[in-house]
């Protein structure tokens, strides 16, 4: 029981990762009604920069603030100079545009910062908890998550700005009709996920280790949690990473073999979640008229 | 046999636009005039929703003129026409399927929102206060067309007669000028056509909105409308009362064909 109880707090100390993943997923899908495949790659070109201010001499909490503008403008500028020509394409066209963005990003990061694994540092404090499965750096990463999915929680339910970016996303013919400037909902939508994307990155590059490739299977989890839990539902995109972090470490221990079938479990959560609640845990069900 | 009004809300001039080899609007010019409501009918495909599409920018027409209360607007984004009062409702709905009429409504009322979205993120109270006021409004509204008992509903849960009227109410949280609607007694039941009229016929006289209306239930055209303008091959044939429309031999030949 009590090895129950713990493999369920270090699920949720993983689930933290993905659930950081899956509400920048979120953001980015509410915005433009789309995944972007980049966005990984971007949150690790992000968390470069920010580890470039710290080998600078900044702090921590410096970095990660001027981080995070950078990624805001880093955000909106991608969405202007590379997606919006493409925006009326075809779906295929642009997530060919996104995979572009991904190996851009990935092969700028390598060239600039070379391939080496590099340690990247917390800011909260190095105690641990529950039989040393919890450290204060998990909490902390959790905290943080919680803090972004209120703003998003917020930004989205109550203000007007978060329901015209909402509208646009839906129908950007009608919004536009409404006096809703589509064109800078959506930057605003691509500065905001690239944001969350960076913290995500900040977080979870402590636990992963900062290289290019860091986010290959980080962002995967965040896609599956996002699903999990409801695309057009922050909330539900962090209770689904929470539930895989805990389904994953749950495998890796109670079934044989498990811990070289972590992903297969975590997909296969994906397909049940998908054949019988096809909206995701916490999502909506829309009808469209054909 | 215009009807001369000196000073219309809107005037449309010559008004052109091809798409390809067909000529989906050529040379229409009619006025609206202040408070009046006034029907557009034609057969299929004689330009009425392109009519509409270009008045509320979808559409940037080839040639001719658009003047809403003295102001060119040919050729602006369809954001700033709504900005500038024209508000309008489609054929086949288009709503936020996810949201509540409530947040739907909410929407409506954003082309007034005045701060701009740096502003808006930046000033709090501002942004609270602005928040309060098109709640307060979105909720006029939903009180004036009845919809109080479904206002946190999503729209795509709601009968197809409600979810118009919730594009009814987002269009005029807009407090249009000018308020267009396009086929709103298409896809709803008898019983509900009759609340439509009675409910169009209010939004002109009582709260003092002028309406452009494109429908095909003449009953219903001919109920509401003072004047009535008839396109056929995309050429306005007709623009007079509905009474003097309904025997125009012109209108009559488009309708049924020539002997």
């Amino acid at each position: 029981m009590e090895l129950l109880l713990q493999q369920i707090i270090a699920g949720l100390a993983t689930g933290g990762i993905y659930a950081c993943f899956a509400l920048a997923v979120v953001m980015i899908y509410q915005a433009i009604d789309h995944f972007n495949f980049a966005q990984g790659e971007m949150a690790m070109f992000s968390t470069y920069v920010a580890w470039q201010l710290m080998a600078w001499g900044l702090s921590f909490w410096l970095a990660f603030g001027l981080t995070f503008v950078f990624s805001l403008v880093m955000g909106a500028f991608l969405y202007l100079v590379v997606l919006k020509p493409v925006q009326n394409a075809s779906a295929l066209s642009q997530i060919v545009a996104f995979i572009a963005l991904m190996c851009i990003f990935n092969s700028l990061a390598g060239t600039i910062w070379d391939y080496s694994v590099k340690p990247f540092p917390s800011p909260f404090p190095e105690t641990a908890l529950f039989g040393a499965l919890v450290t204060g750096h998990d909490l902390g990463m959790i905290a943080v998550t919680l803090i972004m999915l209120a703003g998003v929680f917020y930004f989205f339910k109550f203000s007007t700005l978060g329901l015209a970016m909402r509208a646009a996303a839906q129908n950007p013919e009608s919004a536009q009709l409404c006096g809703v400037r589509v064109q800078m909902m959506t930057a605003l939508g691509w500065a905001l996920a690239a944001a969350i994307g960076s913290v995500a990155g900040m977080m979870v590059a402590y636990k992963v280790f900062l290289e290019p490739n860091m986010m290959y299977s980080i962002i995967l989890y965040g896609f599956a949690a996002a699903i999990v839990g409801g695309l057009d539902s922050p909330a539900g995109a962090v209770a689904g990473g929470f539930l895989l972090g805990v389904v994953e470490n749950l495998t890796g221990v109670y079934v044989p073999g498990g811990s070289e079938l972590k992903l297969t479990f975590a997909l296969l959560l994906i397909v049940v979640v998908l054949m019988f609640k096809p909206t995701g845990l916490f999502g909506h069900r829309v009808v469209k008229r054909v | 046999m215009t009807v001369a009004t000196t000073d219309p809300l809107l005037r449309v001039t010559d008004l052109r636009i091809r798409f390809g080899g067909i000529k989906a609007l050529d040379g229409v010019s009619f006025d609206v005039g202040r408070g009046e409501t006034v029907g557009v009918i034609g057969p299929n495909g004689s330009g009425k929703t392109t009519l509409f599409n270009c008045l509320s920018g979808i559409y940037s027409a080839d040639e001719g003129g658009i003047v809403l209360d003295g102001a060119a607007i040919r050729g602006m984004p369809a954001h700033e026409i709504a900005a500038r009062g024209i508000s309008r409702t489609f054929q086949n709905l288009a709503l936020f399927p996810t949201m509540t009429v409530l947040d739907n409504v909410k929407v409506g009322c954003h082309s007034h929102s005045s701060s701009s979205f740096v502003a808006n993120a930046l000033r709090f109270p501002s942004m609270l206060r602005e928040e309060a006021e098109i709640r307060d409004r979105a909720w006029h509204w939903i009180e004036r067309l009845g919809l109080e008992p479904v206002a946190h509903q999503l729209v795509t849960d709601l009968p197809m007669g409600t979810q118009k009227k919730t594009e009814l109410a987002r269009a005029l949280a807009a407090e249009p000028r000018l308020l267009m609607l396009d086929e709103p007694a298409g896809g709803i039941s008898h019983e509900e056509i009759d609340e439509l009229e009675e409910l169009i016929r209010r939004i002109g006289q009582e709260f003092g909105v002028t309406i452009l209306l494109v429908e095909h239930h003449v009953a219903l055209v001919m109920g509401v409308c003072a004047r009535v303008v008839v396109l056929n091959f995309g050429q306005k044939i007709a623009d007079d009362s509905p009474g003097r429309v309904q025997s125009d031999t012109a209108v009559i030949r488009a309708y049924l064909g020539t002997d």
